[in-house]
C-alpha cells in the first residue's frame, strides 16, 4: 500500500489480493493516516488490486463512516470490473463516489 | 469425474492458501477469468466464514474443503467446520447482516457466494457444524 497527501487529498494506492490478511495488516496504519490528515477528500485507488471479496467491502463501508464522521469525503479510483463486481452487490455505489479516469501528477 | 479434498486450520493465513490451492486445482479444466474470481471468492468468503464464525478465537479449529468436478465440468465446493454453528440461517443469509460489525464485516459474503454459484446451499447446526455448498458449471463460454 502506498499513500500521500496532495494539495489537500489523502490518496491510497492498494495493491495486490485486497483480502482479510492484506486487511488485517494494514488498516491500523489507513485509520491512522486518515485520522491525523482529516483531508476533505481520500481517495482510494484499486488500479493494482488482483483479488477483493466481502472484507474488502466492510473495510471500505467503515473507511467511508470514519470519513464522513468529520465531514471529509471518500472516492473510489480505478474501480476495475473484478473490485465493481463485488462492490456492486453491496449497494456501495449508492453512497460513494467513484472516479475512473486517470489524471496526471496524482501519483 | 475428479476430486480432491484439503483439510487446514483456521487461521486467517490459510485463506489464501486455499483459495490458490482450490484454483490451482481447476486449472486443468480452462475456467474462464470470470469464473477464476468467482470461484476465488466464493472460496474466501466460504473460509473466512468458518474462520471468524465458525472458529472465533479457534485457530485450532479444523476446516475441511473438497472440490468436485464431473465430466460436464460442473463444480461441487464444500466447506465444513466443526464449529459454532449458525444460529438462523435465514438471517445470516440477509444482504448487510452481520454478528461481527466489531470487526467491520459487511455482511455481503453469503450474498457473494449465492451470486457467483449456480446453486449454493448452508447446512447448519448449533455447536455443531456449517457446511456451505456452492455449484459452479464451468465452459459455458464455449
Amino acid at each position: 500500500m502506498k499513500s500521500i497527501v496532495k494539495d489537500g487529498v489523502l490518496y491510497f494506492e492498494f495493491s495486490d489480493e485486497f483480502d482479510n490478511m492484506q486487511i488485517y495488516q494494514i488498516k491500523p496504519l489507513v485509520v491512522q493516516l486518515i485520522e491525523k490528515n482529516h483531508c476533505p477528500i481520500v481517495k482510494f485507488d484499486f488500479k493494482e488490486v488482483t483479488f477483493i471479496d466481502s472484507t474488502g467491502i466492510g473495510f471500505v463501508l467503515a473507511r467511508y463512516n470514519q470519513i464522513q464522521a468529520y465531514g471529509g469525503e471518500l472516492i473510489l479510483k480505478n474501480v476495475n470490473s473484478m473490485v465493481r463486481k463485488v462492490f456492486a452487490l453491496s449497494g456501495i455505489f449508492s453512497i460513494i463516489k467513484v472516479e475512473n479516469r486517470e489524471r496526471k501528477g496524482v501519483h | 469425474m475428479n476430486s480432491m479434498s484439503i483439510e487446514f486450520q483456521a487461521e486467517m493465513f490459510n485463506e489464501a492458501f486455499v483459495r490458490t490451492a482450490g484454483i490451482a486445482f481447476l486449472m486443468p479444466y480452462h475456467p474462464t477469468v470470470d469464473e477464476v474470481m468467482e470461484i476465488k471468492t466464493i472460496l474466501a468468503e466460504a473460509v473466512v466464514n468458518s474462520i471468524i464464525h465458525g472458529y472465533p478465537d479457534q485457530p485450532e479449529g479444523r476446516i475441511v474443503l473438497r472440490m468436485e468436478v464431473s465430466d460436464e465440468k460442473v463444480v461441487t465446493i464444500i466447506v465444513e467446520d466443526q464449529g459454532k454453528g449458525i444460529e438462523d440461517i435465514d438471517l445470516a443469509r440477509q444482504p448487510m447482516y452481520t454478528t461481527r460489525r466489531d470487526l467491520e464485516r459487511s455482511g455481503m459474503g453469503m450474498t457473494i457466494m449465492e451470486t457467483f454459484s449456480d446453486d449454493f446451499t448452508i447446512e447448519s447446526t448449533l455447536h455443531q457444524g456449517t457446511r456451505v455448498t456452492c455449484i459452479k458449471k464451468l465452459g459455458n463460454h464455449e
